[in-house]
């Protein structure tokens, strides 16, 4: 972003915070280039800023090497994102500003803290600035739920399908080593179906995952009729499926194509 | 997705060059991820490592890359080192692939 700014917009100069969630969502990494840094409600402690290191701005300067920091994200944690305009005001020393703000986030729906903080920080002003404000609050599903993704048979679908997979085994308490075989086995088998079971005209691919007692069931299905493998080593892929899983089969249905895969969790 | 999602890094010392990379390895950027690692490996080097510790991604489309490197640096004669630490996702997908076979794969 800062080479695109520099590139295209010489002269130009912008604040970014970035926040970047893990996917099992216990965790999330930001970078600050002259922005205020995030106010973050945890536990019943009041909330506090994130000590996150503030880079220079985007577009200004040589450009410097960027800063991440990461910090834990319990369930029920509420993050406060914000522009400038929502905390500077004329007349009134930042650090209030900043005091006041940290007083008005707490831990509730982000809906109610987002009407709350415009409250208290806005009310009924009409601000110079434009702000934005962005309330995050991690929710889990407190009881268990199957997985069923529906996504279009192309390669930018993987990623996709990873996240999900990986949210979903962070909520059935797998283990990393587990998480890493399911994620790499539903990997191939995805990969597989991307590649093989549909022609120009494209498809769907649906993966359905489900937990009894501590074994995972996982179904990778296709409407389409898989091809014979091209290329050298395409093999491995099925090694590796076979490897990670403690059942594996390829079941070819008339309509389409079903991987089936079973991974028992240690406990 | 307009990010990429795996990033290629490499710092050379005279003749030997070493490349990290990390992220996620996948159908949608293997071809990305390959023609970076070639732009990186110069033809005057004479030894080249490839660090896989920071890959959080990687399956058999992945390890096609690997294979194909270690072809084509053994005709170009430059010496080839992997690095994937034990416990590692790279590591337990080099070692069912069986990369290992091929060329020396080092955990640090």
């Amino acid at each position: 972003m800062d080479r695109k700014l520099r590139h295209f917009e010489r002269g130009e100069m912008a604040t970014v915070l970035l926040a970047v969630f893990e996917a099992s969502l216990s965790s999330v990494t930001f970078s600050a280039a002259g922005h205020p840094v995030p106010v973050m409600v945890e536990g019943d402690a009041p909330a506090c800023f994130v000590d996150v290191p503030i880079d220079p701005p985007l577009g200004v300067g040589p450009p410097p090497r960027r800063r991440a920091t990461t910090v834990a994200l319990e369930p029920d944690t509420v993050l406060c994102l914000y522009t400038d305009g929502l905390v500077e005001r004329r007349g009134i020393s930042l650090d209030d500003r900043f005091d006041l703000l940290c007083e008005s986030v707490v831990r509730d729906a982000p809906e109610g803290v987002c009407a709350k903080v415009m409250s208290d920080l806005i009310g009924v002003e009409y601000p110079k600035d434009d702000v934005s404000l962005l309330v995050v609050r991690r929710t889990d599903a407190e009881t268990y739920y199957p997985l069923e993704i529906h996504v279009p048979a192309q390669p930018s679908s993987l990623r996709e399908i990873r996240a999900a997979l990986r949210r979903w085994l962070a909520s059935i308490d797998a283990r990393e080593e587990e998480v890493h075989d399911i994620v790499v086995a539903v990997g191939e088998a995805t990969a597989n179906a991307v590649e093989h079971a549909y022609g120009a005209a494209g498809g769907t691919v649906v993966v359905r995952a489900e937990l009894q007692s501590d074994d995972v069931f996982i179904r990778i299905s296709d409407m389409g009729r898989w091809r014979a493998p091209r290329g050298v080593g395409r093999g491995r892929g099925t090694l590796i499926m076979e490897t990670t899983s403690d059942e594996f089969r390829i079941e070819h249905r008339i309509d389409g194509t079903d991987v089936f895969l079973r991974h028992h969790l240690q406990r | 997705m307009i990010d990429p999602t795996a990033f290629v890094t490499a710092t050379a010392d005279g003749d030997n060059v070493s490349v990290v990379i990390s992220g996620e390895i996948d159908l949608a950027n293997a071809e990305q991820v390959e023609a970076d690692i070639a732009a990186v490996i110069l033809n005057h080097c004479k030894k080249a490592s490839v660090d896989l510790s920071d890959v959080t991604y990687i399956d058999s489309i992945g390890m096609r890359i690997f294979f194909n490197l270690v072809a084509r640096l053994r005709t170009a004669q430059i010496e080839l080192k992997v690095i994937a630490p034990q416990r590692s996702p790279a590591r337990r997908i080099v070692e069912i692939a069986g990369l290992t076979s091929v060329v020396t794969v080092e955990p640090a």
